[in-house]
């Protein structure tokens, strides 16, 4: 397997150099995303965003299984990241590299510690019967920020998923197939993102969104994942040169911006989503969910 | 007719996706590149198929059908071009029908798919191609009607699933079928399929009076692999 090409010389220096001078290569702003597209697929909870060139996609998953003995009033959710050859030929199959590593334990402590989802509506019968909501996260091009990325696919595929709805008669749990009923929408209790900083001369400089060359070049970085209103759910700091706490500070604020302008993009594209299949106008008869 | 697109991602040295009626099948190929001591072959390329289901992690179910699709690709690359090194292949499943098949027609009903995925995905990287392949799906239903490209409610009532997969000279490159059928049934499949094949890379030009375009289907690679010779020609016909 070959190793991820390292940058030459001189465009690392280029690089440092125009950022010294306020510049970055792709001309944009030191706090700028960029372009953002998010498409959801045909079926539920299958969510495909790219940023720039980084394309991921995520795909959630439901099945029904034995509640786990020690957490019998919660069902399960497992969040799956494994890197293939597709993003970068440097990813090797079935071994877990230190990109992949960072990535999973960030989605881990972002949506699944923060309690994003809510496990306790998953329980069908407490210690017996639990959903089990999976999600895949497959990244197919890897151009830098894979952790801002496949965290907006995860928190739109989640959105968009349905799970089958179900009846308990005592004992008995039967799971509708979505002809029967209607599926309905996972329970969530809030919407975290993440926002990565990369720094550069000891934090006086720092980039939003960096690609992968920014990547390469950068002394460390900076990941904070919060939701709109602002609560932080974890701030990871990777990277040996220390940053003073006014950056971390700084950071926060302009990670609230983006979380928010991020947030707003994922409903806008969730609603044109409903829209396109709502052809009818016949989602509200169908739906079997309560009004809370 | 299936759906298309070539050099769908940025990284990967060539790529397609390939969209059939039942399935939605993401390929990326790099390659030549260099090989792991163990898999090196001293006279040829070593081919390594990936395939990673939508949901979940490979199983033996995938590592089954990598064997298949990297044999078949073995036969089809020119593989003695490029000795000791590695054609990697990775096919990423992005949509399954939702019904579940019974277990041995999932398998053979995913692979026509997986291949043409596959091969387009090979020459969108430009690596030396012995021939032009296509595969297909035909399905035997309970009367013994030979259908191709059976629909997914085709799929669950038929007897038997046929995968066959033909290169331009008429030959046959992979022959998977599970259910319950006989030798005429199968010859019937074959000549089915076969005929699908030719239809594929059939020239555009004379379709009118030469056969008929419902019968044996439309010639989709063949429009696929001239839209990708346009695009790449389209410096030349600017200067």
């Amino acid at each position: 397997m070959p190793r991820e090409a390292e940058p030459s010389t001189n465009a690392r220096a280029f690089l440092l150099q125009a950022l010294h001078e306020g510049v970055r290569l792709d001309r944009r702003d030191f706090d700028g995303f960029r372009p953002i597209s998010l498409t959801f697929g045909d079926e539920y909870g299958v969510a495909d965003d790219s940023l720039g060139k980084t394309r991921v996609l995520a795909k959630i998953s439901a099945e029904v299984v034995k509640s786990s003995e020690d957490r019998k009033f919660d069902g399960i959710f497992t969040i799956s990241t494994e890197l293939s050859p597709l993003a970068s030929p440097a990813f090797e199959v079935g071994r877990q590299d230190q990109t992949e590593m960072l990535l999973s334990r960030i989605l881990e402590k972002t949506i699944r510690r923060s309690g994003a989802l809510d496990t306790e509506s998953l329980c069908i019968i407490a210690g017996q019967k639990c959903f089990h909501i999976r999600a895949d996260i497959h990244v197919l091009d890897h151009d830098g920020n894979l952790v801002d990325a496949s965290c907006i696919a995860l928190v739109a595929a989640l959105l968009h998923f349905r799970r089958p709805d179900f009846e308990v008669h005592g004992e008995e749990v039967h799971v509708f197939d979505s002809r029967e009923r209607e599926p309905v929408r996972l329970s969530m209790q809030h919407q975290p993102f993440c926002v990565s900083f990369g720094y550069y001369e000891s934090g006086t400089i720092m980039l939003l969104d960096s690609t992968l060359l920014e990547e390469q070049c950068r002394e460390g970085e900076i990941v904070v994942s919060m939701n709109r209103f602002g609560e932080v759910c974890q701030i990871a700091k990777y990277g040996g040169a220390p940053v003073d706490g006014l950056s971390v500070i700084n950071c926060t604020t302009k990670a609230l911006e983006k979380v928010k302008m991020l947030d707003a993009l994922v409903k806008r594209k969730l609603e044109e989503d409903e829209k396109r299949r709502d052809a009818g106008g016949l989602m509200a008869e169908l739906s079997a969910e309560n009004d809370r | 007719m299936p759906h298309i697109t070539t050099s769908a991602l940025q990284r990967a040295d060539g790529s397609a996706t390939f969209t059939s009626n039942l399935y939605s099948i993401l390929a990326g190929v790099n390659g030549p590149v260099e090989v792991q001591r163990r898999d090196e072959l001293p006279e040829e390329a070593y081919i390594e198929v990936n395939i990673r289901p939508g949901s979940g992690v490979g199983t033996p179910r995938e590592r089954y059908l990598e064997s298949i699709v990297a044999s078949v690709l073995r036969s089809v690359i020119l593989v003695h071009l490029h000795p000791r090194m590695l054609i990697q292949v990775t096919l990423q499943v992005l949509q399954e029908p939702s019904e579940k098949l019974m277990k041995g027609k999932g398998e053979v009903a995913v692979l026509p798919s997986l291949l043409n995925a596959a091969f387009l995905a090979l020459v969108d990287g430009g690596i030396p191609l012995e021939t032009t392949m296509s595969a297909v799906l035909v399905a035997v239903d309970a009367a013994g009607g030979v259908v191709a490209e059976p629909s997914i409610k085709e799929l669950l009532i038929c007897q038997s699933v046929h995968a066959l997969a033909y290169d331009l000279q008429g030959e046959l490159v992979m022959d998977q079928s599970t259910g319950v059928f006989d030798m005429g049934i199968w010859e019937g499949v074959a000549e089915v399929a076969s005929e699908r094949c030719k239809a594929a890379v059939a020239s555009t030009e004379d379709t009118d009076e030469m056969r008929d375009t419902d019968e044996s289907g439309e010639p989709w690679l063949r429009t696929a692999l001239e839209e990708k010779v346009r695009a790449a020609n389209a410096w030349r016909e600017q200067t």
